[in-house]
């Protein structure tokens, strides 16, 4: 297609160069048609009447589409193979036709010679022509130069005018720098005079206020110097005061050294009384110890009694066993006695009887005796055994309480060790201790009313004891009269023996010797028994002597008990007491102690209101100090400021009279000024006439400026118009290269070709033509003149094509910005939609396939593969399902 | 994922509306657009293509395109004119040259078919500087009288961030009051 456009474009634009060769080489060309003109006049009879060969073989070479602007030798070149082929059959013709040639020829010769003839008339005619034509253009020429020359002078005239002006202007420029300057300096000399017065009048009047300020700093001055004066002597007062409460100060000060001293002795007096009292506490406390080692001693000495106590009841036991075993020797000795007597009874008995039958008689005695004994025996036995489980009764009674005895006293022990525990652990736990001691008061009562029960029950087992004594003594003397009435049966029995014996005495009187001498004997052998009984009865008055001597001993240890606890209940009423002193002691001191205390902070309170009192002091008198100080300080500031404010004072005198020195120098420059400034008020006029002159000349410079103006503007109104109609013709890129081309290369194309153009018949179609046609024809008016003439045509033409393709690269240039634009828009929307979400994107398709020019299916085809982009789930394949060629979706990659 | 995210927001909360800023080159709009935007005045060059961004207005959030105002590229408008809720018209109060071109776009704006409903505000802008039309003169020369959209005329000053605010609660509450 494009090539295709080219080649039309190519075709249009060779049209184009042609018809713009023929513009630029119409006065040669007008010349040039008008020959042909003529010429095609003067042919035209002739070809209506004859054929002419010339004419056809020159329509035959030009028949080929060498028509076209080329060089001639090229077509020579590219023609001579045909020609010669032609030439070939045309010889043969020509051998034909050469005799009707022949048959021509003569008459051509005829009409050559007509011809020539008409040539002459008509070179004639064009020699008159040309003439014309140059003594036209010759006139016209002159007119020209003459106009020329006019105009020429004209603009000499108008340019030394214009350079006159603008010499006058320059003149006048100057003149108004000069003026201005000269006003400047004016306008400086007399701001510099107002300035240098106002600064006078500023100084005079500073001078002037600082003076009074001075006097009124003076007058405060001397008033704060007695104000200062004032507060000394306030000052002073308040010293003598302030010395006064010093004293007083001292004064007190004294006093609380002394309330101090007399503090001091009482705390000392009090640390004496605690020490004192610390002492009797020690003592106390060394009593207490000692006490305790006395009631340990007590102690120890009951547990011994008590020891002594328990050996006691042990011998006790054991003389009650002794006794036991003495009875019981007695009762033995007693039936063995008996026994002796029923064998005694037996043998008298015995006696008495014949041989056999007093042995037999002595033998039942024996045997009865021996019953007896064996009686007695057992009844002894039986009593042994009475008596040991009685005695072992009682030991078991006596382990027992001596046991318990034992139990006491560890009890005791404990207890005391748990006091004396209790006591090492200090007074504090002295009431737990009396409670202790009272619990082991009362646990010694309780033993002691248990050991009251014990010796109650000891009492009453003895009295027991004792009844069984009686008893068994009772049985004992029931036995005695058993036995004498034993014994009183036995003796009568001893009397019918007797009776008997009386009847055998007399046999038997040996015998009876013996016999009384065996009762002599018995007798002996009673009373010594009853004399063992009496012994034995008084060992047991003894014993039961012993018991009470005993007894006795019990009852004093009781006592001495009693003593030594009413002696530890004394001492424990000691301790007590000696506590409560102690306490009383301890609160005293306590009390002593806070006083020593309160004595303390208050003396530290005095020492404090001392330092702040010396404080207070020294602060005074560093005030005093300052303020005196200060006072010097301000009098001598004062005075300094007065002997510096005096020296400015006569200082501001001395300015004050050089400055109404300076004034008065000031006020004589200010009159020179004023003549200086009439002077310049007088060329100041000469300066605003040359304003006006100026204001004049600018405004003529201004309408011609207009005019100027209003050329250029007819000027671009045919810029514009000749571009409309150039853009009619021009068509984009390629054209107006081309034309560019074109426009570097025509004058030597215009040489060449003008020949070959003349012979073509072709007018262009653009209505252009028509005007530089009439253009055309306006120079064909002066188509008699010179080649000077054409040449100056030539170049006239050359400036308007010269216009027209400056006009055309400026439309080239506008053309190729709007297309910039056009391009920065098409990228920008481009990149947008590339860069954009799909619903983004949809919303940019109308934009894009606007400026992309897209069809309608295209712009289907885009919303549809971004709708399926957006969609979720979406079709498994694109809406772009075109393969091969025209596929416009690059296939997928798997 | 655009797709979700517009799937959501039409679900949920507000629906985004499109305007369009338009006016010719120079008036103020990419200037508009980011102080409605960041609330700044940006630096800007001129908009050859265009700006979009999202601006919420109470419970709105209106898509704002702001197109490119020069002579070139003003046909070009057309093409996003589809789906547009309103129109933003800038008008520079200043530029009494060029108040008749910008009555013609104006017209033409409102020949559209696309723009039949669409809400339209003008802005009169740069009434900052002094010496510019007032508010009626820009409404006579636009020939606001014979619109027969719905329609309103603002005072603003795109610098001093003067009217935005009252133009865009009335839009706001228009468009809600519309759908």
């Amino acid at each position: 297609m494009f090539a295709k456009l080219k080649e039309k474009i190519q075709k249009e634009g060779g049209n184009v160069s042609e018809t713009e060769r023929n513009l630029s080489s119409t006065p040669v060309h007008g010349m040039n048609r008008r020959t042909s003109l003529s010429g095609i006049s003067v042919q035209s009879p002739a070809s209506r009447d004859k054929p002419f060969s010339e004419t056809e073989s020159v329509l035959n070479l030009t028949a080929s589409p060498a028509s076209s602007p080329a060089s001639d030798e090229a077509y020579a070149n590219a023609s001579k193979e045909d020609l010669i082929a032609i030439l070939m059959k045309r010889n043969e013709q020509c051998k034909k036709y050469e005799g009707k040639i022949s048959e021509y020829a003569a008459i051509i010769k005829e009409k050559t010679r007509s011809l020539e003839k008409l040539e002459t008339a008509l070179e004639k005619q064009q020699d008159a022509m040309a003439k014309r034509v140059q003594e036209l253009n010759e006139q016209y020429q002159l007119s020209r130069i003459k106009l020329s020359d006019e105009f020429k002078e004209e603009l000499a005239k108008k340019d030394q005018g214009i350079q006159e002006l603008t010499e006058k202007l320059g003149k006048a420029k100057e003149e108004k720098k000069e003026f201005y300057k000269q006003e400047e300096q004016k306008e400086e000399l007399q701001n510099f005079a107002t300035q240098e017065l106002a600064k006078v009048k500023h100084m005079l009047l500073n001078t002037q206020e600082e003076l009074s300020k001075c006097k009124d700093l003076l007058g405060s001055k001397e008033k704060d110097a007695e104000s200062a004066e004032k507060r000394t002597k306030q000052l002073e007062i308040d010293m003598s005061v302030l010395q006064e409460k010093l004293k007083q100060a001292e004064s007190e000060r004294g006093k609380l050294e002394e309330q101090c001293s007399a503090h001091s002795t009482l705390v000392t007096n009090l640390t004496r009384e605690k020490l004192t009292f610390e002492e009797r506490v020690n003592q106390l406390n060394q009593e207490l110890t000692q006490k305790y080692s006395q009631l340990k001693s007590f102690q120890a000495t009951m547990t011994e009694l008590e020891n002594e106590h328990q050996t006691l009841v042990r011998n006790s036991d054991l003389y009650k066993n002794k006794t036991t075993k003495l009875l019981e020797e007695k009762d033995e000795h007693i039936e063995h006695l008996k026994e002796r007597v029923q064998i005694l009874d037996q043998r008298l008995q015995d006696q008495n009887l014949s041989g056999d039958e007093r042995v037999k008689a002595l033998e039942e005695e024996r045997e009865g005796l021996e019953k007896k004994v064996v009686e007695m025996r057992e009844q002894l036995t039986d009593i042994k055994s009475s008596w040991s489980e009685k005695i072992t009764l009682l030991e078991d009674q006596i382990s027992h309480l001596n046991s318990k005895i034992v139990e006491d006293s560890e009890e005791m022990a404990q207890s005391q060790k748990s006091s004396e525990a209790v006591r090492e652990n200090l007074c504090k736990e002295i009431e737990q201790l009396r409670a202790k001691l009272e619990d082991a008061e009362k646990r010694a009562l309780e033993n002691w009313e248990l050991a009251k029960a014990k010796d109650v029950q000891h009492e009453k087992q003895v009295k027991e004891l004792e009844l069984d004594l009686s008893n068994i003594k009772l049985e004992k003397i029931d036995t005695d009269t058993q036995l004498k009435t034993k014994v009183s049966s036995l003796e009568s029995q001893i009397a019918s023996l007797e009776t008997a014996k009386a009847y055998e005495k007399k046999m038997l009187e040996d015998k009876l010797a013996n016999f009384e001498n065996l009762e002599k004997e018995f007798v002996m052998k009673e009373l010594k028994t009853e004399k063992v009984i009496e012994n034995l009865e008084e060992d047991n008055s003894r014993l039961n002597m012993d018991k009470l001597e005993k007894e006795e001993e019990i009852a004093k240890l009781k006592q001495e008990l009693d003593e030594s606890r009413s002696q530890a209940s004394a001492q424990q009423q000691k301790v007590q007491s000696l506590e409560e002193e102690l306490s009383n002691v301890r609160e005293k001191m306590e009390s002593f102690q806070k006083g020593t205390k309160s004595k303390q902070s208050e003396l530290q309170k005095c020492i404090a209101e001392k330092d702040e009192l010396l404080l207070r002091n020294a602060e005074l008198s560093q005030q005093l100090k300052t303020a005196q100080l200060t006072l010097q300080e301000e009098r001598r500031a004062q005075k300094d400021d007065f002997r510096e404010k005096t020296d400015s004072l006569e200082a501001l005198q001395q300015q004050h009279s050089l400055l109404q020195q300076q004034l008065q120098q000031y006020e004589q420059r200010i009159e020179e000024m004023k003549t200086s400034h009439q002077q310049q008020q007088s060329s100041t006029i000469e300066v605003e006439t040359l304003e006006q002159t100026i204001k004049e000349l600018e405004e003529q410079l201004a309408e011609k400026n207009r005019a100027l103006k209003k050329q250029d503007q007819r000027l671009s109104d045919l810029k514009k118009t000749l571009q409309r109609e150039l853009k009619v013709q021009a068509l984009p890129n390629d054209d107006a290269l081309d034309l560019r081309g074109v426009n570097l290369t025509p004058p030597n194309k215009r040489k060449n070709s003008p020949s070959r153009l003349f012979s073509l018949p072709e007018v262009s179609h653009d209505p252009k033509v028509s005007g530089h046609s009439s253009n055309t024809d306006s120079s064909a008016m002066y188509q008699n003149g010179s080649k000077t003439n054409s040449s100056v045509s030539t170049s006239s033409n050359r400036k308007l094509t010269q216009i027209s393709s400056l006009s055309r690269e400026q439309h080239f240039e506008t053309a190729h910005l709007e297309k910039d634009i056009n391009f920065q828009y098409l990228k920008h929307v481009v990149l947008k939609f590339m860069l954009s979400r799909e619903t983004e994107a949809i919303q940019l398709i109308k934009a894009v396939s606007v400026l992309l020019k897209f069809t309608p299916e295209e712009q289907k085809l885009i919303r549809d593969t971004l709708e399926w982009k957006q969609s979720w789930f979406g079709g498994s394949q694109p809406p772009a399902v075109v393969k091969g060629q025209l596929a416009k979706v690059i296939p997928p990659s798997y | 994922m655009g797709g979700i995210l517009s799937y959501f927001s039409g679900l949920f909360g507000s629906k985004e509306r499109r305007i369009l800023i338009l006016g010719l080159d120079g008036a103020g709009k990419t200037t508009i657009l980011y102080k409605l935007q960041v609330g700044e005045v940006v630096t800007t060059i001129p908009t050859i293509g265009f700006n979009v961004e999202t601006v919420p207005c109470k419970n709105l959030k209106f898509q704002v395109w702001d197109l490119g105002g020069q002579t070139s590229i003003r046909p070009y408008w057309r093409c996003y004119y589809s789906n547009t809720d309103a129109i933003i018209y800038v008008v520079d109060s200043m530029d009494r040259d060029r108040i008749g071109i910008a009555k013609q776009e104006f017209v033409s704006l409102l020949e559209e078919e696309e723009l039949k409903k669409a809400v339209i505000v003008v802005f009169a802008n740069k009434q900052d500087i002094e010496g510019a039309m007032t508010v009626s003169e820009v409404a006579n020369s636009l020939g606001l009288a014979g619109v027969k959209h719905k329609y309103q005329i603002f005072k603003t000053s795109a610098i001093k961030g003067w009217g935005l605010d009252e133009a865009m609660e009335w839009l706001g509450n228009t468009l809600t009051q519309q759908k």
